[in-house]
């Protein structure tokens, strides 16, 4: 176990190494230049080569990946557009110096919102998609089940944006059930912060949960003809009892794997419900970045979804393995 | 006595596709009383399992039409509510499944699955008294209580078997349904598996309802027995009677249908078809002077050791340790032992389809030990050794038909065109018994021993020297084995194959081969002419199968 996790940790190192590597030569590579975006556009040449040069630029790629991993690890001190430095404490995802902040405190002030948004889609995502796929599945061929699938190809077809517009007009501008959307810190006020965010959970996690609904109906029926079911019939469980037992615990594995994906994706931002609600999170702030060109944020950004996705995968591995004993670590 | 089973007139039909109703079982009255067991024996699909499953009620009632009466211990089963039924269900009538490793859940520890038998019927149980009960159980069927915590996927086999048959009894019930319970097993523990039954039935008074396709089994074990076949009860009597001098020929060519260690090697099987096959007696192949076709000289085989917490290489798996074996031209060699015997492994590096560590595999005089990693010499190997597998429904890609199934080796290695592969493989299923009209059927529309038989085309293709037969006929029923062994045994002496021909059964082993090769764990324990190895075999392990052997 301790073996595994530790392998397991070292490959997670080496895969984000790769993205930051790649993510960091796909900026070079494209046609634009930080320096003139940082310097502004009444900059003369002068003037620009000066900026390059005071935040590293004109050195080669690879050095200045190097001080950007060398940062990561223990912080260093970034030279700023007039050449004034600015220390950046390890660990250090660079300066943005369109948002003249360093790119840990851009990710900082906006990650509790889309930790909140995340967190709570997760939730409708689970209990959703699994109630309705376990709820169609037991059911399965009758009209709960064609009513149900039909329920979930709409989650699946449906677009965020429009869902969202459609129900913020319908239950916030209609009818006042709801305040409008946004995010309110949980500490300020924990009923502010469930009530500005019950629209973008639900939205989120309906269009999101269709997948969910799918993969555990099918997984359900799969496991539903396993000898262990019928040997629990057998023994004077009932139908219920047996499916929600044994049936459960065997379609449990793959819906696990996909959970991490899923809260992977979900926790490195979710740009189109923060852009329809007007939650300012880490997804709007990956793609402004992209916009402007802001190369550190950009990677910052990447590295942080990586991240996720990895330690969410490796966990959902974990708890494939706590729940199939049979399953090795390897 | 009075019969705390009583099965009356008990019809069952299932809806099939689009509605279809397809009877499964009809018109079957059987009784078992208390402290009795009833062999209820039968081909596959004739209904024998069906009427267990009626019997605890666990037919889906949504596509299953039940008539008829099925009384435990004097409360109606069918037409019961749910409730009724949840209550009957291993408290007064119990399963033994047939494969433990798919009945038990593969999540849950055995003691869980114990407790958990016991405490549906004992609702005001604590979860200690459900532990103590399963521990108790686990030691009276022959397994340390300390084991309670392990999964299913830890114990072997018969292991398992014993914890299905704790489950069963931990509420000692009046009756256990016993689906083929011992059908996966080795011969050793299948004795053991049955005698734990047994035993314990007789202590509790408990009746059992024993189903198998094996008569050779069900004659050893049980008192009466009820011959089904199509959904009926063909003919009932004691056991006794039944096995020496059935009325219906059903019956004797079911009995017959198996080969027992008193049986004339080589002699046709009866089928059903045939129920009193007469053949004059086939001698043993005569030894030929000369060099033999196929030899493994000193033969061993490892694998990589499971990765633990250190760094180290882990230590290897030997699975075989310094196996010599010779096949001489025309003779037929049988490979014995017991599951994880190494017998496999053994049959596939002289197939070149596993690399031995150490030792020489020689083909017709050729070194071929490196047809594992060489493609060629392997393509050149397989135009001489061919292979028939042991499960007809894994073996068979379900989407080619059975032209394109039998052809492939023709493809790979001559330069027939269409017509001439067609022609031939039509040629093919005429000589292994099925109608060459099926040629552009697909493999789900044949019975398991319709299917064998298309492996056996397949293997026969190319005209190879060699066939080596892993477990051929141990996927099948009793009936259907004793046609492909009378298929094997004419192939071989019309072709003039030679064979190497693996299985767990002495009895098949002693019916088909010339000279016998005994394994277990890796290391060959004896080998020998056929009538030496079992007339006066010279290790104890033979001894002790042959024992164990019907």
């Amino acid at each position: 176990m301790t073996g595994y996790v530790v392998r397991r940790a070292l490959q997670a190192v080496a895969v984000l190494l790769a993205i930051t590597a790649t993510a960091f030569g796909l900026f070079f590579a494209a046609p634009s230049d930080p320096a003139l975006i940082a310097c502004g556009p009444k900059c003369d040449t002068g003037q620009v080569e000066a900026v390059r040069h005071s935040m590293g630029l004109d050195r080669p790629v690879a050095a200045q990946f190097g001080d950007y991993l060398g940062g990561l690890v223990a912080g260093r001190t970034i030279t700023d557009v007039d050449g004034s430095p600015i220390d950046c404490p390890a660990p250090c995802l660079g300066y943005s110096y369109a948002l003249h902040q360093p790119v840990l405190d851009a990710i900082a002030d906006r990650f509790p919102a889309t930790l909140s948004l995340a967190a709570g889609a997760l939730v409708v995502i689970v209990v959703l998609g699994v109630g309705v796929g376990f709820t169609a599945a037991l059911r399965r061929g009758t009209r709960t089940d064609r009513l149900l699938s039909g329920f979930t190809l709409v989650g699946a077809s449906v677009q965020i944006y429009f869902l969202g517009y459609a129900l913020q007009y319908l239950l916030v501008y209609a009818t006042g059930a709801l305040p409008v959307p946004g995010y309110t810190p949980f500490g300020s006020s924990p009923g502010a912060w469930a009530a500005g965010l019950a629209l973008p959970w639900l939205v989120l996690g309906f269009v999101n949960a269709a997948v969910f609904a799918r993969l555990s109906r099918v997984q359900m029926l799969e496991s539903m003809h396993e000898g262990y079911v019928r040997t629990a019939r057998a023994r004077g469980l009932s139908t219920l009892r047996a499916h929600l037992k044994y049936t459960a615990r065997g379609a449990g594995a793959p819906l696990v794997q996909l959970l991490g994906l899923e809260a992977g994706a979900l926790f490195g931002g979710a740009f189109i419900t923060e852009t329809v609600f007007g939650i300012d999170g880490i997804g709007k702030l990956a793609v402004d970045s992209v916009v402007q060109n802001d190369l550190p944020t950009v990677v910052g950004t990447v590295l942080l979804a990586a991240f996720f996705v990895v330690v969410f995968v490796a966990l959902a591995d974990l708890l494939v393995a706590r729940l199939d004993p049979r399953v090795r670590l390897v | 006595m009075s019969a705390v089973l009583r099965i009356r007139d008990l019809s069952v039909s299932f809806t099939g596709a689009r509605g279809a109703l397809v009877r499964a079982v009809e018109g079957v009255s059987l009784e078992v009383a208390a402290g009795e067991v009833l062999g209820l024996v039968g081909e596959s699909g004739s209904g024998k399992s069906t009427v267990g499953l009626a019997a605890l009620g666990l037919h889906d009632p949504a596509r299953t039409r039940i008539e008829g009466s099925v009384e435990v211990a004097g409360t109606e089963v069918v037409g019961a509510p749910e409730s009724r039924l949840r209550g009957l269900r291993g408290s007064r009538i119990a399963m033994v499944f047939q494969d433990a490793l798919a009945a038990l859940s593969p999540f849950h520890t055995v003691g869980a699955q114990l407790a958990e038998a016991y405490r549906v019927h004992h609702k005001g149980a604590s979860r200690a008294e459900g532990r103590e009960r399963a521990a108790a159980m686990l030691e009276r069927v022959g397994i340390a209580a300390a084991r309670a915590g392990d999964y299913p996927h830890q114990f072997s086999g018969g292991m398992r078997q014993r914890v299905m048959i704790a489950a069963a009894l931990v509420n000692a019930p009046d009756v256990v349904v016993a689906d083929e319970p011992t059908t996966a097993l080795d011969a050793r523990v299948q004795r053991q598996v049955l005698d734990l039954l047994a035993e314990l039935g007789r202590e509790n008074g408990t009746a059992v309802l024993f189903v198998s396709h094996d008569m050779g089994v069900v004659g050893d074990f049980t008192d009466r027995t009820a011959v089904m076949r199509n959904g009926r009860v063909v003919e009932e009597g004691t056991t006794a009677r039944l096995l020496t001098d059935a009325s219906h020929p059903y019956t004797r060519a079911l009995t017959g249908a198996a080969p027992t260690l008193a049986t004339l090697p080589g002699s046709r099987l009866a089928t059903v078809d045939e129920p009193a096959p007469v053949t004059p007696p086939r001698p043993a192949a005569p030894v030929v002077d000369g060099p033999p076709l196929a030899e493994l000289a000193g033969i061993r085989v490892e694998f990589p050791g499971r990765r633990g917490l250190s760094v180290r290489r882990p230590e290897p798996v030997v699975a075989v340790r310094d196996v010599s074996l010779r096949i001489e031209p025309g003779r037929t060699l049988g490979l014995v032992g017991e599951s994880g015997s190494g017998k496999s492994t053994t049959a596939r590096v002289l197939a070149g389809l596993q690399r031995p560590t150490a030792g020489t595999v020689r083909f017709d005089g050729r070194d071929v030990s490196d047809a594992a990693r060489d493609t060629a010499l392997r393509r050149e190997l397989s135009r001489d050794v061919q292979l028939v597998f042991q499960d007809p429904y894994a073996s068979l890609n379900p989407r080619r038909t059975v032209e394109e199934i039998v052809t492939t080796p023709l493809r790979a290695h001559t330069r027939m065109d269409r017509d001439e592969r067609r022609e031939r493989a039509a040629g093919l299923l005429k000589q292994v018994g099925l109608a060459e009209d099926r040629l552009d059927r697909y493999p789900h529309e044949f019975s398991g021993g319709q299917r064998q038989r298309i492996g056996i085309a397949r293997a026969l293709a190319v005209r190879p020297r060699l066939v080596i037969a892993d477990e051929p006929v141990s996927a099948l029923d009793v009936s259907v084995q004793a046609q492909v062994l009378n298929l094997l045994m004419d192939l071989r002496d019309e072709l003039g194959l030679s064979l190497l021909f693996v299985s767990h059964d002495l009895a098949v082993v002693r019916h088909v081969c010339d000279e016998v090769a005994v394994m277990r764990g890796g290391v060959l324990v004896e080998s020998g002419e056929r009538d030496q190895v079992f007339e006066a075999p010279s290790s104890e392990y033979t001894k002790e199968l042959l024992a164990a052997a019907y």
